[in-house]
């Protein structure tokens, strides 16, 4: 493959997906300003490797990329982010215990609408969540994968992407912050 | 609160009605239970408002204008097209530089192993080799296979590994902190590479035996980009390589061999 053909195929393939690159990436290490160093290196990576990528879900094929490089990120700048999937039960009793710190005894969250009162609260809360639910989170709401493209990208079977994918969104409505009255 | 696992299978049912994940008999029967269980619809309201408020706030965001720039830049980098502006100086920038130049080598020799018949000389083949195993360290994640800024970590690295013994020196003083060194294959034999720093920029000083395809005269010369400086002291042959100008390669060349006479 000629220098000009890889060019041509990356600018067809891999380009358009950077919006969705940036934002997983931006989701999973929470810095929009280290998303950009990510995204770049896993760029970089695609690029050498596209020779190898002939046809497929280019979509799926570059997230991947991405995911794999912010959890090199991750293991070297964020280690305890960091969870092995086999302990979740712990990993979620721990994020319901730091969620339980945040509410006062006796509150219910608002039923109905999200009672998170700016794009900031709730920003801040996805970035509470474990990265074992985070992710799937992001990769549906934020990239639109379906359950299928998220069992690829994150190598997990289907199941495991639907059990998490609903924790995480419960997760999120129980730590939504009451409605003050 | 960890639910039980009945409440688990109709949390998982929910989430996948909600993202149209269901096929058309079970969606059926799910919209049904809606209808009958207010508890059910209450949870499902609150699903698709966070769904919603998930969507309106995140899912537009775009990629920083300067990353999507940068990134094109880069890829007419790789392509070999000079950049119109000053170019910046940056370490992906390099990573992608050096990408083109492996490229163009790749295309040029088929790989820094083969012997290419042209009138080109063993020597040449021997810069080119150097070349490569410089840009082969720019685009790993590490240049370095032994990681050390102290030549008493580094020096003692290569024994074993080489038949012959390069002087390692420390240059952080100068402005050229030593990063490591590693090993590369030139004319089909180890090598010994150091690994040094000058800025946003590396330097690989590659030390083999001098009847190694050396040159019979010192080599100071630019290919794809880089600046290769050669010399030769005690039976080893030096190659400098690097994307730093020419003139910092000298100064960094003409530092190493001052520390290496001063002892």
């Amino acid at each position: 493959m000629t220098s000009d053909e890889a060019r041509e195929r990356f600018t067809e393939l891999v380009m358009p997906h950077l919006d969705d690159a940036f934002r997983l990436a931006r989701w999973l290490t929470n810095s929009p300003h280290d998303a950009e160093d990510v995204v770049q290196e896993a760029f970089l990576r695609a690029f050498s490797g596209i020779a190898g990528f002939n046809h497929g879900n280019a979509r799926a094929w570059i997230l991947t990329i991405v995911r794999r490089t912010c959890y090199t990120w991750l293991a070297k700048n964020r280690p305890k982010a960091l969870v092995l999937s086999d302990d979740l039960e712990a990993v979620e009793r721990a994020h319901s215990d730091l969620v339980a710190l945040d509410a006062r005894a006796g509150e219910t969250p608002e039923t109905m609408l999200l009672a998170a009162e700016s794009a900031g609260q709730l920003a801040a809360m996805i970035a509470k969540l474990p990265v074992p639910f985070r992710e799937p989170l992001v990769l549906r709401e934020v990239n639109g994968l379906t359950y299928r493209e998220i069992a690829d990208v994150m190598e997990v079977p289907i199941g495991t992407v639907m059990s998490r994918l609903a924790r995480a969104r419960s997760l999120l409505l129980v730590s939504q912050p009451r409605e003050s009255s | 609160m960890i639910p039980t696992s009945d409440q688990v299978e109709l949390e998982m049912l929910l989430n996948a009605y909600v993202d149209n994940e269901l096929d058309t008999v079970s969606s059926l029967a799910f919209e049904s239970r809606l209808t009958r269980e207010p508890a059910l619809k209450t949870e499902y309201d609150r699903l698709i408002a966070l769904r919603r408020a998930l969507r309106d706030e995140f899912a537009a965001e775009k990629a920083p204008t300067n990353l999507r720039n940068s990134l094109i830049d880069n890829l007419r980098l790789a392509g070999g097209a000079p950049l119109p502006g000053p170019r910046q100086t940056n370490m992906h920038r390099a990573s992608w530089h050096a990408m083109a130049a492996a490229v163009m080598l790749a295309a040029g020799l088929g790989s820094a192993s083969t012997y290419v018949l042209t009138s080109q000389t063993s020597s040449e083949t021997a810069v080119a080799a150097v070349i490569a195993g410089h840009v082969r360290g720019l685009v790993a994640s590490h240049p370095a296979d032994v990681e050390s800024s102290d030549r008493h970590t580094v020096k003692p690295w290569f024994n074993g590994r080489l038949s012959f013994a390069p002087k390692v020196k420390e240059l952080a003083e100068d402005g050229f902190p030593l990063l490591g060194g590693r090993i590369d294959m030139i004319s089909g034999q180890p090598a010994g590479t150091l690994v040094y720093r000058r800025r946003q920029h590396l330097i690989s000083l590659t030390a083999t035996p001098e009847e190694t395809n050396a040159p019979s005269t010192s080599l100071r010369l630019t290919r794809d980009g880089f600046s290769v400086l050669t010399w030769g002291e005690d039976g080893i042959a030096y190659w400098a390589v690097s994307d730093v100008a020419m003139a910092d390669l000298e100064e960094f060349a003409r530092l190493f061999r001052s520390h290496v006479a001063a002892r």
